[in-house]
């Protein structure tokens, strides 16, 4: 595997003590979350096996334990993460531009 | 402070992350950039020397260098503070060399320098880093030391050329790939940004340089998070904000 490939997002919020990190490729999604001294979630899902291979932590045993099918736990996953990476993902929103007009 | 050698490679990492200094300039530098192309080299030399110190006191003794090397380009240029242009720019350098890190002084680093130990102290309680480790190593097949360091590529010819030719295609003065991790992301964006660019002008009947030149050309968020534009320095930056959500 080519590592330019690789996806590799580190997130760290020093205020909230909040960090995140996240390993993927075409195959593969791994995310590990971690607020002050807790392990939030661990994540670990086979994209090519659509199946959840590992999912620890406070928030990803509660998802776990949850009566939902697999997709529905992987779902509620993403958007926990992607509300984690909230401020990675709109980081100086306002000064960014796409498009031109007069 | 006594620090194990973990925790200050750590440091290393983090600082070598936020001093990542990734420019395009016009080839040969113009006047106003010169100062600042011999800061950036001196900079390139200070984060080689983070590599080798031993210690938090060298650590922020070499990492203070940083500042006093932009301080040193910038004095020498005082003769032309008054030129707003040439003050525009050199806050763009400031600002995107060190992120915030040494801009407020010794106090503001050692504020930065606690945040990045109390994370690492965090990471190492909740066993972070193995647990990243083991992940590369059994599900991606990647050595964790390959992935782990916080350096940065610097750019190749060929995205270095291509950045100047879109220099002179848009009349820009320089632009900022600092923020990318990989010379494909940075020309994966220089590409779309360069037909974009060109789309745009296209339907809007202007020639390209319309985008340095032009001050009533305005560039508007649509909230895709993808480029931004100073017509103050004639700069463009981007980030892989965006890249990273698709």
């Amino acid at each position: 595997m080519e590592l330019n490939d690789f996806k590799n997002i580190d997130f760290d919020d020093p205020k909230k003590q909040l960090s995140v990190k996240v390993l993927s490729n075409h195959d593969n999604f791994y995310a590990i979350w971690i607020e002050k001294d807790k392990l939030v979630m661990e994540l670990h899902y086979s994209i090519k096996e659509k199946q959840i291979k590992l999912l620890s932590g406070e928030l990803g045993n509660a998802i776990y334990n949850l009566n939902l099918n697999e997709e529905q736990k992987i779902n509620r996953c993403s958007d926990a993460i992607n509300n984690a990476l909230f401020s990675y993902y709109n980081k100086n929103e306002d000064s960014k531009i796409t498009s031109f007009k007069r | 402070m006594i620090m194990d050698k973990k925790e200050l490679n750590y440091l290393k990492e983090k600082f070598l992350e936020v001093s990542t200094i990734n420019y395009i300039f016009r080839d040969p530098l113009d006047d106003l950039d010169k100062n600042f192309g011999n800061f950036l080299n001196e900079a390139k030399i200070i984060r080689e020397k983070i590599h080798q110190v031993e210690n938090l006191d060298d650590f922020k003794a070499v990492a203070s260098d940083l500042r006093t090397a932009f301080f040193d380009s910038f004095h020498q240029s005082k003769n032309e503070m008054e030129n707003k242009a040439f003050m525009n720019r050199s806050v763009n350098y400031f600002h995107k060399a060190i992120k915030g890190t040494l801009e407020n002084g010794d106090k503001k680093f050692d504020e930065w320098i606690n945040e990045q130990l109390s994370i690492y102290k965090n990471k190492t309680l909740t066993n972070f880093f193995n647990k990243v480790d083991t992940s590369l190593k059994n599900i991606f097949g990647i050595p964790p030391n390959l992935k782990q360091s916080g350096q940065k590529e610097y750019l190749s010819n060929h995205t270095l050329n291509y950045g100047r030719d879109l220099l002179n295609k848009y009349n820009l003065s320089f632009i900022d790939v600092s923020s990318f991790k990989t010379n494909k992301e940075a020309l994966l964006f220089l590409e779309k940004f360069d037909s974009t660019a060109s789309e745009t002008f296209k339907n809007l009947g202007t020639t390209n340089d319309i985008l340095g030149i032009h001050r009533t050309v305005s560039l508007i968020s649509n909230g895709t998070n993808e480029a931004y534009y100073s017509s103050a320095n004639k700069s463009i930056s981007f980030d892989t904000q965006n890249l990273n959500k698709r």
